[in-house]
């Protein structure tokens, strides 16, 4: 098999799948299980100084950050951070019976002056660990550039067919 | 009396520039990561959750934020090029400049151009070189600062020259209570240190030191070609200011080029130096290099695409006075630059030609054009502008 082909592919993916601009992208993975938690990751690292306001879905419960203790703030069902040169922000999520709806969010760069929305997620009892760069639920907000990440899925996939 | 009441009404207003850091709760001068916290969560409360508790305003978020990421919390201290330090308590939005060279090390290191609110006078006539300075206002020359004009700016900061060319318009800034930072941006071994400093302050640590980065690739291209360079293959070089019988010797932006293209500035000396016909006769300097670009030999650069006046000058300099002997006449070796590609962050480029003039053989792999056009498309955002910077050869 020639290398060079898949190289210049997985470049070209990496190239490609950056994000389009800084704003963050939420990740969730864990057990869907009814009552089983789920952990949702969020990237900041464009971020320096900054603020992030997740609303979870009835039906879930808030369990638990590895963000700093004084820096995150609950109220009812929605999630505060304060952003302070992080690089992600993570938190527990428990499911109840019949629990299911969107996570939506909302992010502030006050360094940079933007502001912006978190494409939401979807979560469920029987949702699958997925990433938010994969959700059929439209992005309110720039993120992963999905067109060129496919572009570049087409590339590999070509580049793979030839040298096999 | 009517500049005297808008002075006193400008002065008036600006006490909120003054103010002590946002956020900073304790008023202690510093801003915790506790106060910083705070205020980010008494606006995400009032923004996002409906909140009804008080919170700071948008513009004081966004100043304390910036002070907190690029000041560490503490209030911005600046010491300029003359040793002064001045010490800012708000983030600077609005300045006002009286040296292209320091505008253009300013947009080097990626400061907004919408920030530079006044600029000297011959500055904005320059459009080709920046053309992003939209709603930017005259503020007068270094000979004739424009205190009306200023006054009515108010910038957080006026950028003047810091040698004795800058005194009246610091001085003009200064009675106005404008703060003043003194900073040149012209000398190849203070540019950095000025660009970083100036970086500090602006919230553009990275550009200054991307910059310094390439000017210190730059430099290195050129120093390899002279690695092993032997004493008597340094060239005598004869280097002529704006005004003829000018030179310019050590610790002067062109003679500090010749010393790091291969060369030695003739007559032998420091600062600028008069000469006459015999002086240079006498020195037989292998290679001239003439400037050009300020008054009395305003021309050349962006733009400007015939050579005639290049022509011109060079022509007169063959007939001086015995000057038709000099080994530099005699091999065709009599140079004319921009000021633009010798003083500022452009100096890398004529320091490629100078070396390239200097030492032919040794240097044939340089491109300065090339790294011209790299400069202006990197850190300038230009790209097609055309112009003539050295005579005779390529722009």
């Amino acid at each position: 098999m020639k290398p060079g082909p898949l190289i210049i592919s997985c470049l070209l993916l990496a190239l490609l799948s950056v994000p389009v601009l800084a704003a963050p992208e939420r990740t969730v993975t864990g057990p869907p299980l009814p009552g089983g938690e789920f952990v949702v990751t969020l990237n900041v690292s464009g971020i320096a100084v900054g603020g992030l306001v997740e609303t979870i879905p009835e039906g879930f419960l808030f369990v638990s950050s590895t963000h700093p203790p004084g820096r995150v703030s609950v109220a009812d069902r929605q999630i505060s951070f304060a952003l302070l040169e992080d690089r992600k922000v993570s938190y527990r999520l428990r499911a109840q019976t019949g629990g299911k709806g969107v996570i939506t969010g909302y992010w502030e760069d006050f360094v940079a002056g933007e502001n912006g929305t978190v494409a939401p997620t979807w979560v469920s009892p029987t949702t699958e660990q997925r990433e938010t760069a994969a959700s059929t639920i439209p992005a309110a907000a720039p993120g992963f550039s999905v067109p060129g990440a496919l572009l570049a899925l087409a590339a590999a996939l070509f580049a793979r067919r030839r040298s096999g | 009396m009517k500049v005297a009441f808008v002075v006193v009404l400008c002065l008036f207003l600006a006490v909120p520039c003054l103010a002590a850091i946002p956020c900073d709760t304790d008023d202690n001068g510093r801003l915790s990561e506790g106060e910083m916290v705070g205020a980010i969560f008494s606006y995400l409360d009032v923004t996002y959750r409906n909140g009804t508790g008080t919170a700071p305003s948008p513009a004081d978020l966004q100043d304390a934020s910036f002070i907190y990421h690029h000041w560490g919390g503490t209030p911005g201290e600046c010491t300029d090029a003359t040793g002064r330090t001045v010490v800012f308590e708000r983030p600077i939005r609005a300045v006002a400049v009286m040296s292209p060279q320091t505008l253009e090390t300013i947009r080097a290191i990626g400061y907004p151009m919408g920030y530079v609110r006044g600029a000297e006078h011959s500055i904005l006539m320059d459009r080709q070189f920046f053309p992003d300075l939209v709603g930017c206002r005259a503020v007068g020359s270094l000979d004739e600062p424009d205190a009306a004009a200023l006054v009515s700016l108010f910038p957080d900061v006026v950028f003047a020259p810091a040698g004795p060319e800058g005194d009246l318009a610091a001085a003009t800034a200064s009675a106005l209570g404008i703060p003043v930072l003194r900073f040149s941006c012209t000398a190849p071994a203070s540019i950095r240190g000025e660009a970083l400093a100036i970086g500090s302050l602006l919230g553009c640590q990275d550009g200054a030191e991307d910059l310094c980065r390439f000017l210190d690739e730059q430099d290195e291209a050129v120093r390899a070609c002279f690695d092993d360079l032997p004493a008597d293959q340094v060239r005598a070089v004869y280097v002529e200011s704006f005004p003829a019988y000018i030179a310019c010797g050590a610790g002067t932006p062109a003679g500090d080029l010749v010393l790091l293209g291969g060369g030695s500035p003739v007559p032998a000396g420091s600062g600028m130096i008069g000469v006459d016909d015999g002086m240079v006769i006498a020195a037989a300097p292998a290679v001239v290099i003439k400037l050009v670009g300020e008054d009395p030999s305003r021309f050349g650069g962006f733009g400007d695409r015939l050579p005639l006046r290049f022509i011109e000058v060079r022509n007169a300099i063959g007939n001086r006075p015995g000057w038709s002997a000099l080994p530099a006449e005699r091999e065709e070796r009599v140079y004319l630059i921009h000021a633009s590609l010798v003083e500022g962050p452009r100096y890398v480029v004529g320091l490629h030609y100078s070396a390239r003039w200097l030492h032919p053989d040794r240097c044939a792999g340089l491109d300065p054009a090339a790294v011209h056009e790299e400069y202006l498309s990197r850190f300038c955002g230009l790209s097609g502008v055309s112009g003539t910077f050295v005579y005779p050869g390529d722009a």
